[in-house]
């Protein structure tokens, strides 16, 4: 007979993980937001971005959630007039990370916020699963 | 089982919470995953439900194949949620409501049927 | 044999099973009146094994993970009042038998 409150928490764990790993990246996209290239000819820093999906564990019948790629932004590089820059072009152009601060900072608050409310399922369902065993409990 | 009702309800009452707990759970955890959309689980005093509850009491104990909470209670999408543009549908918000409320519920549940069952070894003890 | 959980009272038709059952045992009727009276607390003792061993076996496949807490919780609970009730059964049968006991003088 399915345990459904360990369902539950094995399903936030895999869930913490994944949210854990998505702040990691979105915490390195926020590091990178201005690391240009050293010498013209040479990529900036790209985005990188995190894709979810979610498995149906046979046995259990937990939803587990993971990480099924991290790839990268493949929309254009910003373009910063700074003809003194050691990656400028003839043009005097430097190429900078296609990376939003602003939009990476809403992602992170959004992350964090799903990270919380798994945590809180854990800990609610953990204590539902003790006040079932406290009945067994010497009275 | 003995001849109080309490003792029968109380714990189909807890089944039927901690199955709702792990469809919080499934929402919370994928409100990421595009095209997720969010679940619900049947009333507990629908009708279909009691036919499943009487399943499930012949099955405790004969260890059968786990069955998903879709068999056992139902599962209908989440009324009222909204599409985001990743086409999943959880909000956060209403799931931590159902959460908190379930918590309350089962903690109540518990209460009673500890109440009962130290009334009846009490009793019989006398 | 059933005991009410409140209250502690046998049903009259089975106390008098165990009544009637202790008191006959000097008459010719004895053995089947004994008869009748061993089987009440055989069946009680019967139900008692089987709500023991079923708890027993959802509480080992709890410890395996193959049973759910509520189901291993459910189990024992019921075992215990079971055993509870059989215990007070037991009782007021002993207490019935050196009532009798103290009569035949």
């Amino acid at each position: 007979m399915a345990d459904d409150l360990r369902i539950a928490v094995a399903s936030s764990v895999s869930a913490l993980r994944a949210q854990s790993t998505r702040m990691r990246v979105l915490s390195e996209n926020l590091a990178n937001a201005t690391s240009t290239a050293s010498v013209d000819g040479e990529d900036p820093y790209r985005r990188k971005i995190v894709s979810f999906k979610s498995e149906l564990d046979r046995a259990s019948g937990a939803s587990l959630v993971g990480i099924d790629a991290i790839s990268r932004d493949r929309s254009p590089f910003p373009v910063q007039h700074d003809p003194g820059h050691p990656a400028a072009d003839q043009k005097g152009n430097v190429r900078m990370p296609n990376v939003n601060s602003l939009v990476e900072l809403a992602d992170m608050r959004e992350a964090s916020r799903s990270y919380e409310a798994n945590l809180q399922v854990v800990k609610q369902a953990r204590e539902m699963i003790g006040d079932l065993v406290d009945l067994l409990r010497a009275k | 089982m003995n001849d109080l009702a309490v003792f029968q309800i109380g714990h189909d009452r807890a089944r039927w919470l901690a199955a709702r707990v792990a469809v919080v759970a499934s929402n919370v955890a994928n409100a990421d995953t595009p095209g997720y959309r969010a679940k619900e689980i049947a009333p507990f005093g629908s009708v279909l439900n009691e036919a499943r509850i009487e399943m499930q009491r012949s099955q405790a104990l004969h260890m059968a194949p786990e069955q998903s909470i879709e068999n056992r209670f139902g599962v209908a999408p989440r009324e009222r949620a909204v599409e985001k543009h990743s086409g999943n549908s959880v909000a956060l918000e209403a799931e931590m409501a159902a959460l908190g409320e379930a918590k309350g519920q089962q903690s109540a549940v518990t209460a009673v049927l500890g109440a009962f069952h130290r009334m009846l070894l009490s009793s019989s003890r006398g | 044999m059933s005991i009410d959980p409140i209250s502690g009272r046998i049903p009259l038709r089975d106390a008098q099973g165990v009544t009637g059952g202790v008191a006959s045992l000097r008459g010719n009727e004895a053995a089947g009146q004994a008869d009748e009276f061993s089987n009440l607390i055989g069946n009680a003792i019967a139900d008692v094994a089987q709500n023991l061993r079923k708890a027993e076996a959802v509480s080992i496949a709890g410890i395996k993970g193959m049973a759910s807490t509520q189901d291993v919780v459910e189990q024992v609970m019921q075992a215990e009042q079971a055993l509870q009730a059989s215990i007070a059964v037991r009782d007021k049968v002993v207490a019935a038998y050196l009532e009798i006991s103290r009569m035949q003088i």
